[in-house]
């Protein structure tokens, strides 16, 4: 039965969960893409070592559910750290961006952070190379064959080709850290769908609360998929049509 | 195999020269002890039926096809000498693929200017002002903003060569350049290719279009399972009862019978 829409000092701690959700995904996803990309430039390295390795971080890292990754890093991981550094990290400090309002992150922040960061760039960087992979191999015969070096036909040839195929599914990447940020409520991190769940206890108002975070959610994800449009368009890249 | 008859006077240069040269895939030999030299200003057509090791050869000449055992020497230079630069040596023999292999990314006068800017040290403008005389040559000036996707395959294949032009080589390689294009596009390319030659380009062209080889070429070579059997003048390679080898021969009938 619908007993009213929630009380605004409620709808204020969603807000502030929804706050602690966007920051958290735009770290994350930052960090993910470059983090993606470097594994991917590794992932594809002439030295079998080095692209050994890296196939095995990304699958470990990909195979594995992220909620136990969220775990391990936070409770596995601090149990591992001297007690002096989980003190320090605990424990306030200046970095520099007091003067923003920032407070020094929380341990379930760095955590989740790290968590989040690591398995979304494990995604993201198997797009990376699946971009790379579809950009056909005579296009790096034509640049052989007009006596460009390997550096300058990724830089000039490859690179651009393959991000361009790679952004759709980078932004699905993006979409995906969103809606996976939710997983850090487990750790204790207060954003959306763990303030959703304290609003829900106290006021027992399950519908208006998990309603409204899907609300938050949803939009969320369609500011991505509507910037992700604005910037490349609606239409697919002309690459590939050239054949 | 059959000798050449009428070589040309001795005293043009030789551009490219490829001697013994051999390759294979694991057990599988794809070129057989091949040797062929084209003079300045020769236009060679090589032909022969899939598989044959044509495009492979033609490959060997700027680098794209690594060989075993034998030489190929382009311009005075040979390819496995330790101290040679291969992506100059590259900058110098142009190429044009089946499949044009433009830059889809960047518009045609892009497509022109990247290389002889990034390898030739060229300036935009410079680079540029020489993209539009070859554009302009090729007919397609009015093309240079447009991306490659928004032209048509014969188009986009006269751009390939004109880009590979701009890279002023001293030959050029063509590789089925007009496999992929439907039969109303096969002129305009063919036309192209036609005229570098009567201005005097050197080139190799592996192709099935024996018209154009019987009209432009200088030389015929006829290759069957990795293996030069053919190099003949080209009005005796297509004369009637010419001299080629019998496997030459039922090549030129099955082709010709349609």
């Amino acid at each position: 039965m619908f007993d009213g829409f929630l009380a605004p000092r409620y709808i204020g701690w969603m807000i502030d969960g929804l706050g602690v959700t966007l920051g958290l995904s735009a770290l994350a996803s930052v960090i993910a893409l470059v983090l993606g990309f470097v594994l991917c430039v590794l992932r594809l390295s002439p030295s079998r070592p080095v692209a050994g390795l890296a196939a095995a971080w990304l699958s470990a890292f990909r195979n594995t559910p992220l909620l136990v990754q969220l775990f391990f890093w936070y409770f596995g991981v601090s149990a591992l750290l001297p007690d002096s550094l989980m003190a320090w990290l605990n424990a306030p400090h200046r970095i520099g961006v007091e003067a923003f309002g920032a407070p020094w992150p929380p341990f379930e922040m760095l955590a989740g952070l790290l968590g989040l960061s690591l398995y979304s760039a494990a995604f993201m960087a198997e797009e990376f190379r699946a971009g790379i992979y579809s950009v056909a191999p005579g296009q790096t015969a034509a640049g052989r064959a007009l006596g460009m070096t390997s550096t300058q036909i990724w830089i000039s040839i490859i690179l651009p080709q393959a991000v361009r195929i790679a952004r759709a599914p980078l932004a699905g990447q993006v979409m995906n850290v969103v809606k996976n940020s939710s997983l850090t409520m487990a750790i204790g991190l207060a954003e959306l769908s763990y303030a959703a769940r304290q609003v829900e206890t106290e006021t027992f108002q399950a519908f208006q609360a998990f309603g409204l975070a899907t609300l938050f959610y949803i939009g969320a994800v369609a500011l991505i998929g509507g910037f992700s449009q604005l910037a490349w368009g609606r239409s697919s890249p002309p690459t590939g049509a050239a054949r | 195999m059959t000798a050449p008859a009428d070589e040309p006077p001795a005293d043009v240069p030789v551009v490219i020269d490829i001697q013994g040269v051999s390759k294979w895939y694991g057990a599988f030999q794809v070129l057989n002890d091949c040797a062929l030299s084209v003079r300045r200003g020769e236009v060679l057509v090589i032909c022969g039926p899939s598989g044959s090791g044509k495009s492979t050869l033609l490959k060997t000449v700027n680098g794209l096809e690594a060989f075993q055992q034998g030489a190929v020497t382009v311009d005075g230079v040979r390819l496995d000498d330790p101290k040679v630069d291969l992506t100059r040596l590259r900058s110098r023999v142009g190429m044009v693929f089946q499949h044009f292999e433009l830059f889809p990314h960047l518009t045609v006068m892009q497509n022109l200017t990247l290389a002889q800017v990034k390898v030739l040290g060229r300036s935009q403008a410079e680079a540029q002002a020489r993209g539009l005389i070859y554009l302009e040559r090729v007919g397609l000036i009015d093309h240079r903003d447009k991306r490659p996707a928004q032209l048509s395959g014969g188009q986009q294949q006269r751009v390939a060569i004109a880009r590979a032009l701009c890279m002023d080589p001293v030959v050029m390689l063509f590789d089925e350049p007009t496999s992929s294009l439907d039969p109303e596009m096969v002129a305009e390319v063919l036309d192209v290719m036609a005229g570098l030659a009567a201005d005097g380009m050197t080139m190799i062209c592996v192709t099935h279009e024996m018209g154009f080889a019987r009209r432009v070429a200088d030389r015929v070579v006829f290759m069957d399972e990795g293996r030069i059997l053919d190099d003949a003048p080209a009005k005796a390679f297509f004369a009637e009862g010419g001299v080629r080898s019998p496997r030459a021969d039922a090549f030129l009938n099955r082709l010709l019978r349609y």
